[in-house]
């Protein structure tokens, strides 16, 4: 099988894919959850314990739908007061909110669960964000940080080409999830980084299996053999491993798209895209795009090599 | 058995065994639970899967005993100047790390209080200075409701004593103290407008060890006699060690730019006085000034007696005191999961089913050696949970995607060497020499995907924080035993199998089959 008849092909369309979900990025913009813009937070106090879900039924009115609340996951508090009462409430964070808006809100609470009692007060205010600027800019710069020692552990173990590539197929990894949710207006919150942070390991994972075959098959390469072969032959017989590695990871994380709720939803989502993608750039980016410029490489110098010459 | 076969296999069998002890048996048995983990789970779990303690807390603009003894002159002057007999003084409100809502004057009669209220020479602000020391109050004078006869003075600090973005600095050094403490991803909230910090502890399950984290929310300062000569806000670093010509516990201390040239000042002038250090108004230590100290770096020699711990105690107290204000606690809630405990239970069944899954696929495809793989992944997930419990570690929905991200790996890694041993059978190989064969060609494909991972999980865990970092405690763990499992345990089982019985062939790997 001639998998790399069309490598141009896939490298043209990878980028087109590439700059389609930059562009969804720059002009949809993500949906950024209360964890990044900071929001309202309402502690509502109640008579007895519920639950998370409970809450969320509780505000899924019309109205409120209308609003696009931008809910974080509702968290109920317990605790014992001065007069050594057990007291309940909940905690709902939302976008920031204005006083009308959050009129409805408390009015949807009170509706399902009815008022508390008059010596436990109803707190609204407003908290900044959870993921500060210098927790965000510290990350990207262990990103980073991190692509530059990848790259030069893979120049090491490889050369450098294979770390480029293998870095762009990273890129285009992450980019397509990120175009994906710009593109849905999913919530981004701190879940959807640590996604992202998962799907980075397993790109240059699949990157290595990859080159790791070419390296090996290079070593026994026939003289009469091209080097678009090779990288052919490599794919291949990788491809198994790909596939399979990738259907037992998937299929995990599909059933838990199936049972979990929404905001797990939005986890798994996040993590099938990048799987998925995943696999197909380890087959079709990351080692096509190395055998189009070793190849281009390799004519230039003109083969056979003149001696003295690498 | 070959001899070195027999006691590698024992030993992994130890090690399965230690783990399970260690981390399965404490979930049911109480004794274990305190004996290991002081009553606490053996892995915990963030906020987001299991809740955890709750702490509000604002600044204390409450004043010490000793301010408020400092203007208790002033306020009788005051009262005298309008002919007023001297009213008793004492102080109002429980103590609460010795600071007072502020002072209580005990008039001889209603008509009195009521006078001195009326004419306003209580001045609703002042200056107290002391030493280096110079605070701006706010005075609020009430009656008594309980006693006419007594006028209420409460007594706050100006909020303009302190930086501005007070509350703000003081958020990233809560949060970077929680992160160091080993607790990971706290959740820090800050509300500009009511002044208030709202920090989530996970896999915290009692007060107290909440309340150890308060007690150390106090404001760090160096005194000579009973002035306060300076605060430990530029006190960039405190670490504990051991002196090398005395052998014994110190505790080494740095300044930054402003505060070295002010400690150099202090201790220039004050060579052989004790500078004492407090957390608010408790005392720390009681060092002795032995020459000046320049270029604001130095060290502390505890006594004889001291023990290292002690010193990592105090250090841990100097650094975190290096708040710019004191903070005071309002209230303290138990809260629930931030993903729903409904939410947690079911990803748990998703989870198993996904990882019955896994084991059939492997099963289905691999045969016996498949069999053999899945039984290394338990060991590789027992021995995961057992080096989190060892450090001590919080699981949270991050860590779990490290987990799922290294259980992928590990999975993985089987199934490169299955793929690369039926290629060697392929080629014409016995399975003796196939299975060295697979195991040694994968191993570096294995060992550079699994370097690369490392690194870039050992990079977040340097720099990240919260999210990013739990997410890579649990990817640096499970990248470390996944290659072990997969090129270690996985490999034991199979020579041992092929061993016992060398003609063995496994048919899903290819052996015995006739290759078109």
């Amino acid at each position: 099988m001639n998998l790399l008849k069309y490598r141009k092909v896939y490298i043209i369309v990878a980028v087109l894919i590439l700059l389609f979900n930059v562009a969804m990025l720059v002009t949809k913009g993500l949906n950024y959850g209360v964890d990044f813009t900071g929001g309202t937070t309402i502690r509502f106090p109640l008579s007895k314990p519920v639950t998370s879900p409970e809450v969320v039924a509780a505000l899924e009115t019309p109205e409120l739908k209308e609003l696009d609340l931008q809910l974080a996951p509702p968290q109920p508090y317990a605790y014992v007061d001065a007069t050594g009462r057990q007291r309940y409430g909940v905690q709902v964070q939302t976008k920031f909110l204005n006083p009308e808006e959050q009129d409805m809100v408390i009015a949807a609470l009170e509706t399902a669960f009815g008022t508390a009692g008059e010596e436990t007060a109803l707190e609204v205010y407003g908290v900044d964000s959870l993921i500060s600027q210098e927790m965000l800019s510290k990350s990207l710069l262990a990103l980073l940080i991190a692509g530059a020692l990848i790259l030069g552990y893979m120049a090491f173990r490889f050369e450098f080409k294979s770390g480029v590539t293998g870095l762009f197929a990273l890129v285009f990894d992450v980019m397509s999830v990120i175009g994906l949710f710009a593109l849905l207006q999913k919530q981004v919150n701190v879940t959807f980084i640590a996604a992202l942070l998962t799907i980075i390991g397993y790109s240059i994972n699949n990157s290595i299996v990859v080159f790791d075959r070419i390296r090996e098959n290079l070593r026994f390469r026939k003289k009469d053999e091209s080097l678009v072969e090779v990288v052919n032959f490599s794919i291949l017989q990788t491809m198994r491993r790909s596939v399979n590695t990738s259907a037992t990871t998937v299929i995990t994380i599909f059933l838990l798209y199936l049972i979990g709720s929404a905001s797990i939803r939005d986890f798994c989502l996040a993590m099938i895209a990048g799987f998925t993608v995943g696999t197909f750039t380890s087959l079709f980016v990351a080692g096509p795009l190395w055998a189009i410029w070793k190849d281009s490489e390799e004519r230039k110098k003109g083969r056979p090599a003149p001696a003295g010459a690498r | 058995m070959r001899k070195d076969l027999r006691w590698k296999f024992w030993a992994v069998i130890f090690l399965v065994f230690l783990c399970v002890i260690f981390v399965v048996l404490p979930y049911y048995n109480p004794t274990l639970k305190r004996f290991f983990f002081k009553g606490q789970d053996p892995v915990r779990q963030g906020l987001d899967l299991q809740g955890g303690i709750e702490v509000i807390l604002t600044p204390d603009y409450r004043v010490e005993r000793r301010v408020l003894t400092g203007i208790m002159d002033d306020l009788r002057s005051a009262v005298t100047s309008i002919d007023v007999p001297s009213p008793t003084i004492r102080l109002l409100g429980r103590a609460e790390q010795n600071r007072y809502e502020g002072l209580e004057l005990v008039f001889a009669s209603r008509e009195e209080a009521e006078r001195v209220l009326r004419a306003g020479v209580i001045r609703p602000d002042m200056t107290w200075r002391s030493g280096a020391e110079e605070k701006k109050l706010q005075l609020r004078a009430e009656v008594s409701m309980e006693r006419p006869e007594a006028l209420k003075i409460y007594v706050s600090e100006d909020p303009k004593n302190f930086p501005k973005d007070a509350l703000e600095q003081a958020k990233i050094i809560i949060q970077n103290r929680i992160d160091a403490s080993g607790l990971t991803e706290p959740a820090v909230w800050l509300d500009d407008v009511n002044q208030r910090l709202q920090i989530q502890l996970p896999g915290i399950t009692t007060q107290e060890e909440a309340e150890r984290l308060i007690r150390t929310t106090g404001r760090l300062n160096f005194r000579l006699g009973n002035r306060i000569v300076m605060f430990g806000n530029d006190l960039t670093d405190a670490r504990a060690g051991i002196d090398q010509r005395e052998g014994v516990p110190v505790i080494h201390f740095k300044f930054g730019r402003v505060g070295a040239r002010q400690f150099e000042e202090i201790t220039r002038d004050h060579v052989g006085e004790i500078l004492a250090i407090y957390l608010d108004e408790e005392l720390l230590m009681e060092p002795m000034i032995r020459e000046p100290i320049p270029g604001g770096e130095g060290q502390i020699t505890l006594g004889r007696g001291a023990t290292l711990k002690e010193a990592q105690e105090y250090a841990v107290l100097m650094k975190s005191g290096a708040l710019p204000v004191s903070l005071r606690t309002i209230q303290i809630t138990q809260v629930a999961p931030t993903l729903g405990s409904e939410i947690v239970r079911q990803s748990l069944l998703a989870a198993v089913i996904g990882l019955c899954l896994v084991f059939l696929f492997m099963v289905v495809f691999y045969g016996v050696p498949g069999l053999l793989a899945d039984a290394a992944l338990v060991a590789y997930g027992l021995l995961v949970l057992g080096i989190m419990a060892l450090f001590r570690g919080v699981l949270t929905l991050p860590g779990v995607a490290g987990f799922i991200l290294s259980i992928g790996m590990a999975v993985d890694a089987n199934i490169l060497i299955f793929e690369r041993i039926k290629d060697e059978i392929r080629n014409g190989k016995t399975m003796r020499a196939a299975l060295v064969g697979g195991f040694d060609r994968a191993f570096t494909a294995i060992l550079d995907a699994n370097v690369t991972t490392l690194i870039v999980a050992l990079v977040l865990l340097v720099l990240g924080t919260g999210t990013v970092r739990g997410f890579a405690v649990t990817l640096t763990i499970g990248i470390l035993a996944s290659m072990f499992t997969a090129l270690v345990v996985t490999r034991i089982f199979m020579e041992i199998v092929v061993d016992r019985n060398p003609e063995k062939t496994f048919k899903r790997l290819g052996g015995g089959e006739v290759q078109a």
